[in-house]
């Protein structure tokens, strides 16, 4: 038995339901769950991960009905999921600048290389409470450390949509989802090689357009429309259990990969 | 009838003037030839000691133009890309040729024979071979981005009211079809040097002279007001190709670089020199402000170098606005985000409440 400590915030959900769904057979889990400002008093202490106070201890524990603290040495390997890992540095990039891999050249929009592309929208990318996360697991321990990077969007919502979603929409109708997701699996790559672990762009069965998720892989129940956009938006960019098993079956294939590869 | 050195000003005599005063306050050396206008929009371009005048400029509160600003999270590598060093792309332009060259280019009254250069399956703009470093894959996205850029190039020197030009170079290689001048010789960062196509060239006070007024008259067809700030950079030469030694290679270079800036400067009202070179490489520095290496300027050098500037023409203090082409949206971008944030928030919360319900 594989004892994987999942770490995250209400992207977790999708892997908690598949694993319910025994979608993670070998695998001894352990959720450790939280949203991202809650995430940031974790600190390395005597070989755990512990949140500074006691009251955030007991959030993390009602969270995920878990433990409060983890200890790194009880566990195979690590696997960080969301936390604010994902395109949305990216997508505010593309607001004004496209890149040459991109279909749609709109004057308004400057050109860049696709080089100039990735290092603009690495450091938004590589900031955020998943990376400050797999970097200080990476610092305590040697163990395999996995980030899975939050789902985009379902496609199906537009109109009165805050502005960085609303450049989803615009890639997707410009023609440029497909090159944006290719440059994210690059970014992907390439800030996981810079922090010493392994992170997963978006899955490429559940991707449509190359960055949307799929409508049937998301959390939005059918007929939904009359809800709050913000509610829909939420629905839309959260994974659903068929989700969550698309995760871990690429989890355990790059962890088999990465076994064979050693 | 007294001599006509008699009762000078103190700032006409080598002792007063030079040998008494302190390296790092060369008090009047400069004379401002005219104001700077409080809604100035200042174009700079040049060699690379041009660089330390655009960014002390910007801090300065002074309107330099910036049209083609750097996308945001590039941070410092967007000089690694050729932005923020001079107000459009271009890198250096290390020659008085190199400059009438691309503004003809952007008016469309040139066209570069050999514009592309390769190196290792990639693609580098000949005339800015630095601005990205890994090249392009494919001659035609070079073409694609010299084209935004060009327009970039037209569009400032359309809205600049003065152009800062730094003299680096009168050594330079060319295209011998069309007399296309490069900012580094083909082979150095990618292309490859044919003797068939490519020659050096030293540029002769003449040509130097001849080449600002013709980039002048270009300008002043846009703009009859437009004024000119000349300087002559004090970096020596790394190399020369001229077959002399290096360092009267590098005396020669700057002093018919010196020569053509005095006699602009001297013959047109809309034309000032700023003494740059001589702070920094006079006798009375005594190459204090020049790095180990003799060529690099330390950051002491530029600090005299401005403040002598400022004592002329002081603190821009009219309100600054951002320059056209940066992005107006961050504000209600930045709200979106917030709010996008908050939703997270609240949908994590209760999405992981219910997932992990018992």
């Amino acid at each position: 038995m594989i004892r994987v400590c999942l770490i995250g915030d209400s992207h977790l959900g999708a892997l908690k339901r598949a694993a319910d769904a025994d979608a993670a057979p070998g695998w001894k889990l352990t959720f450790f769950g939280g949203h991202a400002e809650l995430m940031q008093s974790i600190r390395v202490q005597d070989g755990a991960l512990v949140p500074a106070s006691t009251e955030l201890r007991r959030k993390f524990a009602r969270f995920s009905r878990g433990p409060d603290t983890i200890v790194l040495d009880d566990y195979d390997r690590f696997v960080i999921v969301g936390l604010r890992l994902g395109m949305r540095a990216m997508f505010d990039l593309y607001r004004g600048f496209v890149s040459d891999s991109m279909a749609s050249r709109p004057e308004r929009k400057y050109l860049l290389s696709d080089d100039c592309f990735l290092r603009a929208a690495e450091p938004g990318t590589a900031e955020c409470e998943a990376m400050r996360l797999a970097r200080l697991i990476r610092g305590a321990t040697d163990r395999p450390v996995h980030v899975v990077t939050k789902p985009n969007l379902a496609a199906g919502l537009k109109g009165d949509v805050p502005v960085h979603v609303s450049m989803m929409y615009d890639a997707a109708s410009g023609g440029d989802a497909p090159a944006l997701g290719t440059l994210f699996a690059t970014l992907c790559a390439r800030i996981g090689a810079g922090a010493g672990v392994t992170v997963l762009p978006p899955i490429a069965a559940a991707a449509e357009d190359g960055i949307f998720n799929r409508r049937g892989f998301s959390m939005m129940p059918e007929g939904a429309a009359r809800m709050p956009v913000l509610k829909q938006l939420g629905l839309l960019s959260h994974g659903n259990d068929l989700y969550g098993a698309q995760v871990l079956r690429a989890l355990n294939e790059d962890g088999a990969a990465a076994a064979n590869a050693a | 009838m007294a001599s006509p050195y008699a009762g000078l000003d103190p700032r006409a005599y080598w002792r007063s003037g030079v040998v008494e005063r302190h390296p790092l306050d060369m008090g009047d050396i400069y004379v401002k030839k005219f104001d700077f206008r409080p809604d100035e929009r200042i174009a700079t371009a040049g060699s690379c000691f041009a660089q330390h005048i655009a960014r002390r400029l910007r801090g300065q509160g002074y309107r330099v133009l910036d049209v083609e600003p750097a996308p945001p999270g590039l941070g410092a590598a967007a000089n690694d890309y050729g932005f923020g060093l001079y107000s459009a792309r271009y890198g250096n332009i290390y020659t008085t040729r190199q400059m009438i060259q691309l503004a003809q280019e952007a008016d469309g009254l040139r066209t570069p024979h050999e514009a592309v250069w390769r190196k290792g399956g990639r693609f580098f703009d000949a005339l800015r071979p630095s601005v990205e470093p890994e090249g392009l894959p494919s001659a035609e996205l070079v073409a694609e981005h010299r084209r935004q850029h060009l327009a970039k190039v037209r569009a400032l020197l359309d809205q600049a009211s003065l152009f800062v030009f730094t003299m680096g170079l009168t050594e330079t290689w060319e295209h011998l079809e069309d007399g296309t001048v490069y900012p580094t010789a083909p082979g150095t960062i990618a292309g490859s040097f044919d003797p068939a196509r490519h020659a050096f060239r030293n540029l002769t006070y003449e040509e130097v002279v001849a080449d600002f007024l013709a980039f002048r008259a270009l300008m002043r067809a846009r703009n009859p007001d437009i004024r000119f700030l000349v300087t002559v950079s004090p970096v020596p030469l790394t190399a020369t190709a001229s077959g002399d030694h290096v360092l009267p290679a590098t005396i020669y270079s700057k002093s018919v670089l010196r020569a053509a800036a005095g006699q602009l400067a001297h013959a047109h009202d809309d034309i000032d020199y700023f003494p740059s070179y001589e702070i920094i490489a006079g006798f009375q520095a005594r190459g204090f402000f020049y790095e180990p290496n003799l060529r690099s300027v330390a950051a002491e050098g530029v600090d005299v170098v401005m403040r002598t500037f400022l004592s002329q023409h002081g603190q821009a203090t009219a309100p600054v606005a951002p320059p056209a082409a940066e992005p107006q949206e961050t504000e209600p971008f930045a709200a979106a985000q917030r709010e996008a944030d908050q939703a997270d928030r609240v949908v994590c919360e209760e999405e992981l409440l219910e997932a992990f319900a018992a």
